[in-house]
């Protein structure tokens, strides 16, 4: 460590001195000054008198918690303890539910937490409805295009709701963490008549922290069960779309993350861990709804990854590489006696495996900009468990059914490039007076997913699958893009008004699967930086012929081909 | 009290939405009865003996006025700037008579000092509890009333390197002392078992990797050492006064985002809600008595835990019910009653299909009743000796629609604990359990585990029969800190290196009716050492043997364990420990598996298990 101190200082040391060396080389070769017609030349822009400069004041803020601009935490995913749900809040209005632990010794007990619930009704229309039917129908569970989570068409558009509770007790070097969730509540299934039980996600976290006092480097390890999130396109949270770029890493491991600061505002941070589960769905286990349908042909399931980051200011660029695998012979089939192959080969172990690169620029009063591509390769992903998500698909089911095709095993490519930009005209415009918030102010949000997916599997030719999503039997080397634009205006200190507008293209070249959607929404809250918000949302959708609504096997139950084209939606958030 | 309680719940939503004051004191000491809040010190985990038991230790004669010994302070601080107002307690919350020590004087000043003292004895022997427990040394066991393991206990058994994770509870010194509190474990194992193919094909590696490990534990059976780490998140709240406190536990055998597949019984919920009751009249008795949802362990090998192998030697109640325990001091020796009657809340329907979601209800297992009664006495805080008698039965026509006999099963037993000091802690136990049509018992009484009568038939009766037989059952554990024991008389501090020694076993013999399963003699034990060489590190091994037939050496399965564990202080409450185990396992060695779990004689074990387990305990 102080090695590559001193050889950062060296460096900086002979850099010097070769830019004095240049200059003084560059100043005994110049001619003598010309001044003939000097009358008639404008004044040189460095003889003009220079506008006066308001030094920003130094800003250094203690213990600002999960302020914009001043994430402190060691660590290149998102926290496991941020919003584990994609918010449906705008652009800019960012739950921050985490603040950073004052540095204590003293043991406290934190608690905070995230709300998000309402009523939501998708409004279709039915083409012969008979005398005692309305033409217009309403859907609780709104059939929307891009209502279905994982995939790829999926806008975040229509509010789902989550509760989140994070408990935290512990120190400034050791704390222990656990989240409670659910992405649905027991009264609102109940007037549903529908129980689910996966809805009660209950533990979803639980994990240790530790964070030595090494100083000058910052280390943090985690062991235990959390979420990291890789590519995240928001300052603190998933994004407009509510999806990391590069990964999402469950399961069961550790984690360890450092930071080595240089001179000259240049930082290195590394990160590596190495996850794996807890169960497996066993041979024997029939899928249905009570198990979230699970697999008994998805073995045990690892994940190592590894993450450099490297900061100058605010500008990070950080490289990704994960690789997922599974060795599990109890996945095998059963050699069936009567057939003359040894049927446990006929099963092969599945990989994945991941290289990605993303840039966060956290600009300042030029806002938040996030850009990010990777590339996905899959080996007999069939047999490989949720582990590892991309685009929030994980297993090989996923993969087939939403980009290689069911004939593929779980073997395919996956190119993904994105971006976001966040920027907040009130900050831009006032500076170089500082803005938090508190006073009218325009967001503009601009975001965007380009994937290719390549496979070498296709149906066979003149076979017509009669199967739900039969399409996907189909699907292969395809491009997909989604963009839309955002902006927030907050008129008042109680009144926000959203609007957004997205277009979403599952097969780039086949205009009749895209769609547009048209999104107003009314946010009412207590105060300019309120940590609540009351939304009312109107979404109207311009469809073509062929737009299809997924299945996501949650809250999206039903697969259509004839969408809901409005829906409203009235719905509280809180955090604290 | 109702309209306390009310309060209680008031305040307890109130700290849930973030207030930065989540305690509020009345204090008795003043006199106040005020309306004003009361700037309490927040939520403060004041160390006491392993909850819910406080330790009702006589009042020595000098008046002490200092509190409770500090703990790691547990404080509910504002989560957010714009937290809610710290919350109040109403004038209604008045103070209640100090009357926890009988003194013949009425005058107010020596109320408080005979309270001031009796507080002080109770902090003291809650001091040297925690440091016991802290440490893992032996010798010290403040569990002054209860029998049974706490409820609130930790539902695993001794953590690697001896640790055994004991909760505190927040002491309340008056009924106007309402405290909120919070505590948990977490268990957290990336257990990894490795094995290998046979016959590989080309895209398949020869090596093998499960998690969960293939191993021949069996958590409901006799063969289990506890070895092989499993996933275990508890968290328990209280909320209460020195009289009365309500109690709830959330707990998991899972964490959702380590998940392969949702697996609904892995995800417990609520699993204990209760109150507990200290009515201040009757002491110098320290009688508690719960009354709601809650387990009860009888014959826990450990002294602050269930012991290495989380199995209990008498028998667990589980259940809703209510049980009373009582504390007479006299003299030297200290008399302890319990009893309690238990029951269940449901029964699985006729017609259920028997499935993963509903942990493969068995709807021929009818309602069940457990009542029961326990004596002991113990010696100058050091020695303890009690006796059980346990009988569970059930007349459950709905599980008996035709002709079948009704279930009955008794547990009669004697255990005994002695914390030597310096010599460490030695437990002993001894329990015969007969059951007779047992078939039907529910899970309301587990024997080693094995739920009920069912469980008893999977494990050592035999299946075929209708549950009737006799399983006599002598565990054993002794732990010794060397550190303790070559030190003496100088008291040994637990911030310096240590080895701790540990030796544990439990025989069985079984009686059945059923060929096969009757005369089975079984044998398990094993021996563990620690050695604390810093602050942050530690080196362990354990060696463990299970013979499910002493006359059947296949049926024999040896493990050894080596390990690494690390810690942030050597008073830590966290590790995180590398641990590599082998497993010796003979031919006739079944592996649990499959979907329902069944035993299967067919897979091969994985011999080797490496694994990574994070555990914080608070």
């Amino acid at each position: 460590m102080r090695l590559c101190f001193r050889l950062s200082h060296q460096l900086s040391v002979y850099g010097a001195i070769a830019c004095c060396a240049l200059a003084a080389s560059r100043a005994n070769a110049a001619p003598p000054p010309d001044t003939t017609g000097e009358e008639f030349r404008d004044t040189p822009v460095e003889a003009l008198p220079k506008p006066k400069v308001i030094a920003p004041t130094e800003d250094e803020r203690k213990e600002p918690g999960y302020m914009p601009g001043y994430r402190r935490e060691a660590q290149i995913s998102l926290p496991a303890t941020s919003l584990q749900f994609s918010t449906v809040l705008p652009t800019g209005i960012t739950p921050q539910s985490t603040a950073v632990s004052p540095s204590s010794h003293e043991f406290k007990m934190q608690f905070s937490g995230y709300l998000q619930g309402g009523l939501r009704a998708g409004i279709g229309h039915r083409d012969n409805a008979n005398s005692q039917q309305h033409s217009m129908t309403l859907h609780a569970d709104p059939v929307v295009a891009g209502a279905s989570y994982g995939w790829f068409d999926h806008t975040n558009i229509v509010p789902g709701p989550w509760a989140q509770l994070n408990f935290k007790y512990g120190n400034d070097v050791v704390s222990a963490n656990a989240v409670i969730g659910a992405w649905g509540t027991t009264e609102a299934m109940n007037a549903g008549g529908n129980f689910m039980p996966n809805v009660q996600q209950w533990f979803t976290d639980a994990y240790l922290s530790y964070t030595p006092k090494v100083a000058p480097v910052n280390l943090t390890v985690k062991a235990g069960v959390y979420r990291e999130r890789y590519g995240s396109m928001g300052q603190y949270t998933d994004g407009v779309y509510g999806v990391p770029t590069i990964a999402v890493i469950n399961g069961v491991g550790s984690t360890t993350t450092i930071e080595l600061p240089f001179e000259g505002d240049f930082t290195v941070r590394a990160e590596a861990g190495l996850k794996g589960t807890f169960n497996r769905a066993m041979p024997g286990l029939v899928p249905e709804g009570s198990n979230e349908n699970a697999r008994p042909i998805e073995g045990s399931t690892y994940a190592a990854h590894g993450h450099l980051g490297f900061g100058y200011k605010d500008i990070w660029p950080t490289f990704h590489i994960i690789h997922a695998f599974s060795q599990d012979d109890r996945s095998d089939n059963y050699d069936d006696t009567s057939t003359p192959t040894y049927d446990p080969q006929t099963r092969k172990d599945g990989t994945l495996d991941v290289v990605g690169v993303d840039v966060k620029v956290v600009g300042g009063r030029f806002g938040h900009f996030v850009a990010s591509t990777e590339h996905v390769s899959g080996k007999n992903m069939t047999s490989m468990s949720n582990l590892v998500q991309i685009l929030y698909s994980g297993t090989g089911r996923d993969f087939n059914e939403r980009y290689w095709g069911y004939y593929s095993n779980g073997t395919g490519t996956l190119s993904i490039a994105a971006l976001q930009y966040t920027l907040s005209l009130g900050t831009l415009l006032r500076y170089p007076e500082e803005f938090w918030g508190d006073a009218p102010d325009l967001i503009v949000s601009v975001f965007g997913i380009y994937a290719h997916s390549t496979s070498a599997a296709a149906r066979p030719p003149g076979m017509i699958p009669a199967l739900r999503n039969a399409d996907n039997y189909g699907l292969g080397n395809r491009d997909m893009l989604k963009a839309g634009v955002e902006t927030v205006y907050s008129v008042a200190s109680w009144l926000a008004i959203g609007d957004r507008l997205d277009w979403v293209a599952p097969a780039l070249g086949d205009s009749t699967k895209s769609y547009e959607v048209l999104t107003q929404k009314l946010i009412i809250r207590s105060d300019w930086t309120a940590r609540e918000a009351l939304v009312l949302q109107y979404s109207g959708w311009i469809l073509g012929d062929n737009v299809k609504v997924n299945g996501d096997n949650r809250l999206m139950n039903y697969t259509s081909a004839k969408p809901d084209q409005h829906m409203l939606a009235i719905y509280g958030t809180m955090w604290w | 009290m109702k309209r306390q309680l009310f309060t209680a719940s008031g305040l307890f939503l109130l700290v849930l939405g973030g207030t930065a004051q989540a305690q509020s004191t009345n204090n008795s000491s003043t006199g106040s009865s005020s309306a004003a809040p009361q700037p309490a010190p927040t939520t403060t985990a004041t160390a006491g003996a392993p909850a819910p038991s406080a330790n009702p230790a006589p009042a020595p004669s000098t008046p002490v006025t200092a509190p409770a010994p500090a703990a790691p302070p547990a404080t509910l601080p504002a989560a957010a700037p714009a937290a809610p107002a710290p919350a109040t307690v109403p004038a209604s919350t008045t103070v209640a008579p100090a009357a926890t020590v009988p003194t013949a004087s009425t005058d107010a000043a020596a109320d408080a000092n005979a309270k001031a003292a009796q507080d002080a004895a109770i902090a003291d022997d809650a001091k040297q509890a925690k440091a016991a427990k802290k440490k893992g040394a032996r010798g010290t066991q403040s569990n002054a009333s209860a029998i049974s393991l706490a409820p609130s206990a930790p539902q695993v058994s001794t953590l690697p390197g001896s640790v055994m994770p004991g909760f505190e509870q927040a002491e309340s010194i008056s009924a106007g002392d309402w405290k909120f509190d919070v505590h948990g474990l977490f268990v957290l194992p990336l257990a990894i078992g490795i094995n290998k193919r046979d016959d590989p094909n080309a895209d398949q590696k020869k090596m093998t990797l499960h998690s969960p490990p293939v191993t021949p534990e069996d958590r409901e059976g006799f063969n289990w050492t506890g070895v092989t780490p499993q996933p275990w998140v508890q968290m328990n709240f209280s909320y209460g006064n020195r009289d009365v406190t309500a109690n709830v536990i959330l707990s998991a055998r899972t964490v959702t985002n380590a998940n392969s597949y949702f697996n609904p019984p892995d995800y417990q919920g609520i699993t204990d809600a209760f109150l507990t009751y200290r009515p201040p009249l009757a002491r110098p008795i320290n009688l508690t008595i719960d009354v709601g949802a809650f387990t009860n362990r009888y014959g826990h090998m450990g002294e602050y835990d269930s012991g290495r192998y989380g199995q209990s030697i008498i028998a667990r109640l589980s259940g809703v019910g209510t049980n009373v325990r009582a504390a007479i001091p006299a003299g030297d020796v200290q008399w302890l009653f319990e009893t309690g009657v238990m029951g269940q809340i449901g029964k699985a329907p006729l017609g259920v299909e028997p499935a993963g979601w509903n942990n493969f209800a068995d709807s021929n297992v009818g309602s069940t009743y457990a009542v029961h009664g326990h004596v002991g006495a113990r010696f100058a805080k050091k020695a303890e000796l009690v006796g059980h008698a346990i009988y569970a039965f059930e007349q459950d026509d709905r599980a008996n629609p035709t002709d079948q006999p009704d279930g009955s099963m008794s547990i009669l037993g004697v255990d005994g604990h002695v914390s030597a000091g310096y010599l460490g802690h030695f437990y002993l136990g001894l329990a015969h359990t007969s059951a007779t049509n047992a078939r039907s018992i529910s899970p309301v009484v587990r024997i080693l585990e094995a739920p009920g009568g069912p469980g008893l038939m999977r494990s050592y009766f035999g299946p075929n029969g209708n549950g009737n037989g006799t399983l006599t059952t002598l565990g054993a554990q002794y732990d010794l800190s060397l550190g303790n024991l070559l030190s003496h008389p100088i008291a040994h501090n637990a911030d310096s290196p240590d080895v701790v020694l540990a030796l544990f076993g439990i025989y069985t013999k079984v009686g059945s009716d059923q060929v096969g399963y009757n005369d089975v003699k079984k044998l398990k034990y094993g021996a563990e050492a620690t050695y604390s060489i810093a602050s942050w590190f530690a080196a362990s091994g354990r060696y463990d043997r299970v013979l499910a037939n002493t006359n059947d050496t296949h049926q024999t399965y040896a493990v050894i364990s080596p390990r690494l564990i690390f810690h942030s202080d050597w008073n830590s409450q966290d590790q995180v420990v590398l641990q590599y185990s082998h497993y010796m396992v003979g031919s006739g060695v079944p592996v649990i598996t499959g979907y329902p779990p069944a035993p299967d004689l067919y897979t091969v074990p994985d011999a080797d298990v490496v694994s990574l387990t994070a555990a914080i305990w608070w």
